[in-house]
């Protein structure tokens, strides 16, 4: 199967799985004894952070790829830009849709709660990762400088997951407790939750590898560009 | 149901598909930039004559 194809696949079956968890959600799944309807909440909250998490993980490997001497390659650097800028949508529509819940449960849009204050964290620090990539240089400094930065911003996404046992939280415990293994949802729920995280995972890498063909379009651009400049010195004799 | 649950779906729905849509076409501009480059020059065609 090529590589378009694959894409292709990828994000149609994306697309069908996040309409079913939205079909599943919104009309089949019954409310929650105590927080009614607002549980429906649950099947796009928590897997946009999941997305984020993954996302960011991904630009974090790569990002040690390209840092590394013998795998080193454009292409690493590239997924890692790519990774982080999906992982950043996802980190705003999380605390979107949190603020949404915490208006519903707690009364309030913001409150500086350790997840809420970690997460709006996450989201600055790859927000300044991604001006990071955009400062003009040498694409090679770029690229490594780049790669340490994301480095030291995935350190703070075990603090965002492990905030709400660290520390005394008004957000409940994570619905997956993947440390205890526990999941706090059954049935037809837990399918729509587990639903919501593959659909939304398989989106994120359609985005990201719609996101790597736009990088990837913009450096041949760039290159072409600079040869076309080239050209045009050579030809007014200003170049040997 | 609850507005907010509705509001929050929306604002998934409206994030991922803006986002979507504005890398396809930012790829397709791409694209159309890239291509007049490489097209050999075109000819100049004669002008069509004019219909009396």
């Amino acid at each position: 199967m090529s590589r378009n194809r694959l894409v292709r696949l990828v994000g149609a079956l994306g697309l069908v799985g996040v309409i079913a968890t939205y079909w599943l959600g919104l009309f089949v799944t019954p409310n929650a004894k105590l927080f009614g309807s607002l549980v429906r909440l649950l099947y796009i909250h928590p897997s946009m952070a999941w997305v984020a998490f993954v996302a960011y993980g991904m630009a974090f490997c790569s990002s040690l790829l390209y840092l590394w001497p013998r795998t080193r390659h454009a292409r690493f650097d590239r997924l890692a830009g790519a990774s982080a800028e999906v992982g950043v949508v996802f980190t705003g529509l999380t605390l979107v849709t949190g603020s949404i819940w915490g208006r519903t449960t707690w009364g309030v849009w913001w409150t500086w709660d350790p997840l809420l204050t970690t997460t709006a964290l996450l989201f600055v620090l790859y927000l300044g990762y991604l001006a990071l990539r955009r400062v003009p240089g040498d694409p090679e400094v770029v690229a490594r400088r780049s790669a340490i930065a994301a480095l030291i911003a995935f350190v703070d996404v075990p603090v965002v997951y492990f905030s709400v046992t660290w520390w005394r939280s008004l957000h409940q415990p994570p619905t997956v407790d993947l440390a205890g293994r526990h999941l706090y949802v059954h049935g037809i729920m837990a399918f729509t939750l587990f639903l919501s995280f593959v659909s939304f995972t398989l989106v994120y890498a359609w985005l990201t590898a719609h996101r790597y063909r736009l990088a990837a379009l913009s450096e041949r651009e760039e290159d072409e560009g600079l040869d076309l400049a080239l050209e045009e010195r050579r030809a007014e004799g200003v170049l040997a | 149901m609850s507005g907010y649950v509705e509001a929050g779906y929306l604002v998934v729905t409206i994030g991922l598909g803006g986002y979507a849509v504005s890398l396809l076409a930012r790829q397709r501009a791409a694209r159309a930039r890239l291509q007049p480059r490489r097209r050999p020059p075109v000819e100049e065609r004669p002008e069509p004559e004019e219909k009396r």
